[in-house]
């Protein structure tokens, strides 16, 4: 019984080393066939910070990145919390296909990586990572995240210019490969929790039918994006 | 054991520490675990992460490596049947411990229906073993055969307080055809019948390659557009408690 406060003490040496700064280069692929992401938000934080957490009600900022692409508030509320950050380091929207690389970052003592943006064309959809714990040891390790649903905004998949807030509609496509005039796919979000994306039904029709994604073009699987995580 | 050579190794890199705090390390590693006389307990966390498919009672197994709740490619077993197209777990429980008595420890299923957005805890005991593993099922309730959950996940390099979080795939029992009809599906989307004896002409456990609905140009199918889902259906969490 001897073991136990020697292994305290153990566990004490093992976390003090998790406080050293840590810089990690991050290199981050749209893995989608036609979905863009909005501005990119990556943020590394404390344990004690979730960004959304899957069975939980989105927050504002949450809902403001989800339903239109803001992620000022995200950019805020993590300043607020000594938290280390990196916004729209790919100046725009991420293309399908295309990768975006963050170089040498200094996380601080932050040692949990959460990265969102919006799927666009989508209501509320978003890629995400949830607090992943960055490893003490240096390496190269490679994540993938997959599609959520903030649950704020029914998916109607109308492209109607709303990106507001409460606001039914998607903003835009930047692809300009949608359709027009939809009916909408449903006006109801009965699960108001963040959940895995059920995915776009879109159609075929560009000129009506009941959605304005194109049903060949705006369909993913996840996963949505890879991370490659050098650890230096 | 691995982790904690990691963390030795980084340790004498990062920090050179004294002989006397690399001993006591090596005192860790050889204390962690336990052997087969430890008792052992285990706090399962499942959310459910989709849109609209509730999700069966969880089914736990905690057991050794001789047992596997299904293998991709084969046939599921009568119990997995069951539990993936009625949604009891009842069956699938029982025959873990009849068919493989030794290697299975204790079973535990949840209280009920797990509702979309909904989290449930459970707690499994059984005493620790060097080849410790875990499986976890439940069914998603508006398809004929889809399950969600885990099997032979390791967990005894898990140490007490540790723990381990991920998204769970949706299977395909291979039991049932994917007719989506009002018929076949149990869940509220249709209330049609549970568990049907009769097998498919392709009888493997596979990955689930989804629902196509109503919204997709099915007419006949009893699902719609909000029963659709995506990899994977649950985020479950392991902590070790003891």
């Amino acid at each position: 019984m001897k073991i136990k406060p020697i292994l305290f003490l153990c566990s004490l040496f093992i976390s003090s080393t998790q406080v050293h700064a840590e810089i990690v280069s991050i290199e981050m692929t749209n893995l989608t066939h036609g979905t863009y992401f909005a501005p990119l938000f990556l943020t590394a934080h404390t344990a004690q910070h979730r960004l959304f957490t899957v069975g939980e009600m989105a927050s504002e900022e949450i809902q403001a990145m989800a339903e239109g692409g803001d992620i000022s508030g995200l950019v805020t509320q993590a300043d607020s919390l000594a938290a280390s950050s990196v916004q729209n380091p790919a100046q725009g929207p991420l293309a399908p296909g295309a990768s975006v690389m963050v170089e040498d970052w200094d996380t601080g003592s932050n040692d949990y990586l959460s990265v969102v943006a919006m799927l666009v064309p989508t209501n509320d959809g978003f890629v995400g990572l949830d607090s992943w714990k960055i490893p003490s040891m240096a390496g190269v390790y490679t994540v993938m995240l997959n599609g959520y649903d903030a649950g704020t905004e029914a998916n109607d998949e109308i492209i109607n210019g709303g990106g507001a807030p409460g606001v039914p509609g998607i903003p835009g496509n930047p692809g300009m490969n949608g359709g027009e005039n939809a009916s909408g796919v449903t006006d109801m979000e009965t699960n108001m929790a963040v959940h895995i994306h059920r995915g776009v039904i879109g159609d075929t029709d560009l000129s009506g039918g009941i959605s304005d994604l194109d049903a060949r073009i705006h369909r993913w699987l996840n996963p949505v994006a890879k991370l490659v995580i050098t650890v230096q | 054991m691995n982790m904690n050579t990691r963390k030795v190794l980084f340790v004498l890199q990062r920090l050179r520490l004294t002989w006397i705090m690399v001993t006591c390390i090596a005192i860790g590693i050889a204390a962690c675990g336990g052997d087969s006389h430890t008792p052992a307990k285990y706090r399962v966390t499942v959310t459910n992460a989709t849109y609209n498919q509730p999700l069966s009672p969880v089914a736990i197994i905690l057991h050794r490596q001789e047992y596997s709740g299904w293998r991709i490619g084969s046939a599921a077993s009568f119990g997995l049947e069951d539990l993936a197209e009625s949604g009891n777990p009842t069956a699938f429980l029982e025959e873990s411990s009849a068919l493989r008595n030794a290697a299975v420890i204790n079973t535990e299923q949840g209280s009920g229906i797990l509702m979309p957005g909904n989290t449930e805890e459970i707690d499994v005991s059984g005493y620790y073993a060097e080849d410790l593993h875990i499986t976890i099922a439940s069914m998603l309730v508006n398809t004929n055969d889809a399950f969600t959950g885990v099997t032979q996940l390791a967990l005894a390099d898990l140490e007490v307080g540790e723990s381990i979080k991920w998204l769970a795939a949706v299977y395909d029992a291979g039991t049932e055809e994917n007719s989506e009809t009002a018929a076949t599906v149990p869940g509220p989307a249709a209330g049609g019948e549970g568990t049907n004896a009769m097998r498919e002409v392709r009888d493997i456990v596979t990955r689930h390659p989804g629902v196509v609905t109503q919204a997709d140009g099915y007419a006949e199918s009893a699902l719609n557009e909000s029963h659709r889902f995506d990899n994977g259906a649950a985020v479950i969490q392991v902590e070790r408690l003891r």
